[in-house]
């Protein structure tokens, strides 16, 4: 990722807005991918550049902005799967698997039942996941945003992807129907 | 049997074109042989052929009218520059003797934990509920081998605050001070002092 020259976006308030700017479907983009809605993806979407613009003076530009930025919008999103997960542990989120499965044959897309299954993972698989097969990634720049080693990376997706496909059988969905 | 387990575990990455040479041949060829992989392999197969990136519409607005919400945030909440580079300090500490308080009024022996819960997912409710909710350790799960359903132990809990701080390297300083929220007061404090030195 280039370089990008912000030398005191805090003071600046145009150079920050600018920073929004070049920055923004990125990181949306992601949360999208994530969440699903547009609502909840431009709340992370705020709340990742209101935490940039607070840390700003402490960005000390041993990688490029953009990684920064990236960065930080990874753990907001890691947070807020991380509080999805325990509300799906408590049982306030998402029905049963029956009911999945109904809706499945009514009206769902494919891709609905994905994010649906995909939110079932740890927190941890998730994200690689979504960075791997939606954003792109290579293993090696999701390794790097994550703060993992590679082989930590290439491991957590291949235990989504085998996990995705026992929550599809439980969601009595076979491979066939994707 | 056992290499049918290593190629399940190969196969995601081979569909993505992650493997190298010889793991690549080593999963050709054992799919040759073995019709239950094979079986399983054409799963996988469907499966990531469906995880593909869906086209994100961004409505062209979308940009100007985020600069605006921001900047109306940043207006209504942020205190100006100056100021605040002598609150954070003050503050800080405020929020430390709160910590450290707090921990004595519900442990008076000053020996034990500052939560006292019994799995972890407890521990993390807990934490939210408090204030001082942080990122979920994975790193220090996987570290540590433990689910969320795990007992958690003083012990475990020190070791997840520790490896925690050694693996967040670009820890921001709220989440800094949350991380060590949970660790005993004497590792409270060193850490305290550790922060001192490379922030303040």
């Amino acid at each position: 990722m280039a370089k990008q020259n912000v030398n005191h976006p805090v003071y600046d308030e145009q150079a920050f807005n600018n920073l929004v700017r070049e920055n923004h479907q990125r990181i949306y983009g992601l949360f999208r991918r994530m969440v699903g809605s547009h609502a909840e993806a431009d709340d992370l979407t705020q709340e990742t550049f209101i935490k940039v613009y607070k840390n700003l003076p402490k960005f000390r530009q041993e990688s490029s902005i953009q990684t920064w930025i990236y960065r930080i919008a990874i753990n907001q999103g890691l947070n807020y799967l991380r509080r999805m997960k325990i509300r799906q542990t408590l049982g306030l989120e998402f029905a049963d698997s029956a009911v999945e499965s109904d809706e499945f044959k009514s009206n769902q897309s494919n891709r609905d039942l994905l994010r649906k299954a995909i939110a079932k993972l740890p927190p941890r698989q998730q994200m690689v996941v979504i960075l791997r097969s939606f954003q792109e990634l290579s293993f090696k720049d999701i390794a790097a945003v994550l703060n993992i080693t590679e082989n930590a990376a290439k491991v957590n997706f291949s235990h989504a992807v085998k996990n995705l496909r026992e929550v599809f059988l439980k969601m009595g969905v076979t491979y066939e129907n994707l | 049997m056992k290499i049918c387990k290593q190629i399940e575990n190969l196969l995601p990455l081979y569909y993505t074109g992650d493997l190298d040479e010889s793991d690549k041949r080593l999963v050709e060829n054992h799919l040759e042989d073995c019709p239950t992989c094979r079986q399983f392999s054409h799963e996988i197969q469907y499966l990531l052929n469906d995880l593909q990136p869906d086209p994100v519409n961004i409505d062209p607005n979308y940009g100007a009218e985020l600069v605006v919400k921001i900047q109306n945030r940043l207006h209504n909440e942020w205190r100006p520059r100056k100021l605040r580079s002598y609150l954070v300090p003050v503050l800080a500490s405020i929020l430390i003797f709160i910590i450290i308080g707090f921990n004595l009024v519900r442990n008076p022996s000053g020996s034990s934990q500052w939560l006292s819960n019994d799995n972890i997912i407890d521990f993390y409710m807990d934490l939210t509920h408090s204030g001082y909710f942080s990122e979920m350790p994975d790193d220090a799960f996987d570290f540590l081998n433990l689910n969320e359903n795990d007992l958690i132990t003083n012990e475990t809990r020190h070791k997840i605050s520790t490896v925690v701080l050694a693996t967040n390297n670009n820890l921001l300083i709220d989440d800094y001070v949350e991380s060590i929220a949970y660790l005993t007061d004497q590792d409270f404090e060193l850490v305290l002092k550790e922060i001192e030195n490379s922030i303040f």
